[in-house]
């Protein structure tokens, strides 16, 4: 039927407002229904959720139907069909039929994505819709095998209350309108279809009173006026505004500065503070609105991952909770998109090497459900995101084996490391404990990959474990990626920016406390001895007479748990800084974080601390 | 090879240059390419950068790399004066600034007085030259900007990522 049907309507300029809209509406529905079918799983008999999904699916069956998408149409009709029986109670919901329904959404989601780039339907989704076919043939019952059932049957149609009524009838009169547009014969089906349903429903809803009506409707239409979409596109050139406004703002400043030294005292002065007090304040604000635009609820994130358990829980035939907290905590778009892979990893790994089976959960004495708890938060400038399981935990005695024989450290070395170094040892590449790989994780390609990739947004990522009682992931990244708070230093004649998220202190030495040990310098501060380096010599192979110089500024920079010494020559000070690419003729450059513009138009480097300081150690 | 048979292209079609010095040799660049050229200016160093690029500058509020075309081509440095120029051009949507001598003119030339260009010219790898233009008291070298930087630098930069 595919090479007949016609597609050519999705690519039709006139159609393109609408055919995006579908996609837009298309993939909130995929988002909330993915968190409404695992929890359905649990709730099998809750009639709202029931009769929200079953609304999804008929919101997706209707409009696809408008858009002459035969397969999503024949799919989501089936999917329908189904759910109508399960609130009904005609069926009753089991492992079978969710599975069925699951496999359904996945084919769901793929084929949307499918009409989203390709602009037509060509992903099969026969397999799904058979299995449907079968089910509903069976009634719900897998024939031959007992199934096990997660619900009794309903003894009663569960109650329908206004609420739920009230968006479907919304969308027949919606799409009432719609129908003269078109004389697919498809559509054609669906409207007698959802005729019928307008008739059965609008008799339902006369059971229930008129106030609950007025309230409702109210909620509703308050909802759509508070919101509007706006593009990424926009965003981000209104972000790129502000930044250069934010140069702009700092040239002011200097320009202040430059003129109260020159002509102290005078009323222009006073009026320029003035003037740049007030561009200064509006700034601040207006960077912090705008951030703000672009801040998503991590619970965007978060939301995929009930369903990502639950299938994993399966696969590997444990019994894993998730729990989620702080789902509100907003953070960067950015970020949102890049932390995905990151978390997915963490929550694999916890499934798979973290939670132990039933059976061997029942021999520690534990609760034979697992249990991850996956959280964020803000603590000042960044968010925390945490990733904790209460599985076997990690024994740091088998990570200094394993690091040993798979040659990674010198047994010597082994000895001397800390309990947390001893867990950042999981990070290195090519590193994994698991005994046996599985197709889950444990291929080796781990940690590594998801240190790297919070290590790209500036994050730190650490472990804390506890054999027996669990391990905890623990992910710090900043709130945005286009303005940090940098030190402003001078190593002879350069000038650089130095990240302050990563800057301990700043001390200085007299040259005499500059110890060497084995040919390398060395500082004691207080009770703890740090490797010094010269920034200044590796970066620009600067090697200044520095013998001379009485004192010795000293920059001490945290990095994971460890802490440098770097030497610098002046301090200029601390400041907002606009990270500027270096343009893609450049691309990245190691040991470079970027470049920021300064007040006086220079162009200065900002260092990439950890990755300079990675290739010394 | 070509100063012998001369391979006269067929269409009297005037193309529109910039011309400038580097070294002793006087080179052309296609006007389209030519976003503008600016005077010297500070160029901030980029530690771990490829030997060839100089730096970054602010180009009104961009950040942008800094190539010395004496460099590139394998000419001795001198010390920048006040007739050095930056050349900033558009290449494959990436902005780039090229350090030249001196800008000597804007000029407009036939096809028909273009050659292709000699096995080698001053020492510089035929590669990057298009052709050489023959005018009434000198030869201008007509560079290709795009060629200059081509699969080489473009390995060195990522071999350094």
């Amino acid at each position: 039927m595919d090479a007949e049907q016609d597609y050519s309507m999705l690519q039709d300029p006139e159609m393109k407002e609408i055919f995006d809209s579908f996609l837009v509406e298309c993939r909130e529905i995929l988002e909330q229904l993915d968190l409404d079918l695992v929890e359905l799983e649990k709730q099998p008999k809750n009639p709202e959720l029931l009769n929200k999904i079953f609304r999804a699916f008929h919101t997706v069956k209707g409009t696809s139907g408008f858009l002459g998408l035969v397969r999503l149409m024949g799919l989501t009709h089936i999917a329908e069909d189904l759910l109508n029986r399960l609130r009904k109670g005609e069926m009753l919901l089991n492992g079978y039929v969710m599975d069925g329904i699951l496999q359904a959404y996945d084919a769901m989601s793929a084929l949307v994505n499918v009409i989203g780039t390709q602009f037509n339907e060509d992903y099969d989704t026969s397999a799904a819709a058979q299995l449907l076919e079968e089910i509903l043939a069976n009634n719900g019952v897998l024939s031959g095998v007992q199934s096990n059932a997660v619900s009794e049957p309903a003894d009663e149609i569960p109650d329908i209350s206004i609420s739920d009524i009230l968006p479907a009838e919304f969308e027949i009169v919606a799409f009432g309108g719609e129908i003269p547009l078109n004389s697919n014969a498809a559509v054609i089906e669906t409207v007698s279809l959802l005729e019928e349903e307008a008739v059965v429903q609008h008799i339902e809803q006369q059971h229930k009173t008129a106030k609950q009506y007025t309230i409702d409707s109210k909620q509703d239409s308050g909802k759509g006026e508070n919101n509007i979409r706006v593009e990424v596109k926009r965003l981000d050139d209104l972000l790129n505004i502000v930044s250069e406004l934010v140069l702009g703002r700092n040239r002011l400043s200097q320009v202040y500065n430059e003129a109260s030294i020159n002509y102290e005292g005078t009323q222009l002065v006073r009026d320029l503070a003035d003037a740049s007090r007030q561009i200064d304040l509006m700034t601040t604000e207006l960077q912090l609105a705008v951030m703000k635009t672009r801040m998503i609820k991590i619970g965007k994130v978060f939301n995929k991952f009930p369903r990502v358990v639950r299938d994993l829980a399966k696969e590997t035939g444990k019994n894993v909770e998730l729990l989620i907290h702080g789902e509100e905590t907003e953070l960067d778009k950015t970020l949102i998109e890049e932390i995905n892979d990151p978390l997915v990893h963490l929550i694999r790994n916890s499934l798979d090497h973290g939670i132990e089976s039933p059976e061997r959960r029942a021999l520690a004495g534990k609760n034979s459900m697992g249990k991850v708890i996956l959280s964020a938060e803000h603590e000042g400038n960044n968010i925390i995101i945490m990733v904790e399981d209460d599985g076997g935990g990690i024994d740091p005695e088998k990570i200094r084996d394993k690091a040993i024989s798979k040659g990674i450290i010198t047994k010597d070395r082994a000895k001397e490391l800390s309990r947390l170094e001893t867990f950042n040892l999981l990070f290195l590449p090519g590193f994994s404990t698991a005994e046996k790989v599985t197709n889950i994780s444990g291929r080796g390609v781990g940690l590594d990959v998801v240190k790297t990739n919070v290590a790209k947004l500036r994050g730190v990522i650490n472990i804390e474990s506890e054999p027996g009682k669990g391990t905890k992931f623990l992910i710090k990244l900043p709130l945005t990626l286009a303005i940090i708070q940098g030190l402003l230093v001078a190593i002879e004649k350069e000038t650089v920016v130095i990240p302050l998220n990563s800057v301990v202190e700043v001390v200085r030495l007299s040259r005499k406390q500059i110890y060497t040990i084995k040919g390398h310098e060395v500082i004691k501060l207080r009770d703890e001895v740090l490797p010094l380096f010269d920034v200044g010599n590796i970066l620009y192979h600067l090697n200044g007479d520095k013998e001379k110089q009485q004192w010795q500024y000293v920059v001490v920079v945290g990095i994971a748990d460890k802490k440098f010494g770097i030497k610098v020559d002046f301090l200029i000070g601390q400041k907002e800084v606009v990270i500027k690419s270096l343009g893609s003729y450049l691309g990245t450059i190691k040991g470079i974080a970027g470049s920021t513009i300064m007040g006086d138009g220079k162009v200065v480097m900002i260092l990439d601390l950890a990755e300079i300081l990675h290739q010394l150690i | 090879m070509g100063l012998v048979n001369p391979q006269k292209s067929d269409t009297t079609e005037l193309i529109q240059l910039v011309s400038f010095k580097v070294g002793e040799e006087e080179f052309g660049v296609d006007i389209l390419k030519v976003q503008e050229i600016n005077k010297m200016t500070v160029i901030t160093r980029v530690p771990n950068a490829p030997d060839f690029v100089e730096g970054v500058i602010n180009l009104r509020g961009r950040v942008i790399p800094i190539i010395d075309l004496r460099k590139r081509l394998g000419l001795p440095q001198i010390e920048h004066d006040k007739n050095t120029r930056i050349i900033v051009v558009e290449i494959a949507n990436k902005t780039i600034g090229f350090i030249v001598d001196a800008v000597s003119e804007v000029l407009r030339i036939s096809r028909d007085i273009t050659e292709k260009p000699p096995a080698l010219v001053a020492g510089i790898d035929a590669d990057y030259i298009t052709a050489v233009a023959k005018l009434e008291d000198r030869l201008l070298i007509l560079l290709d900007l795009d060629k200059v930087l081509t699969k080489d630098e473009t390995a060195i930069v990522e071999a350094d990522n």
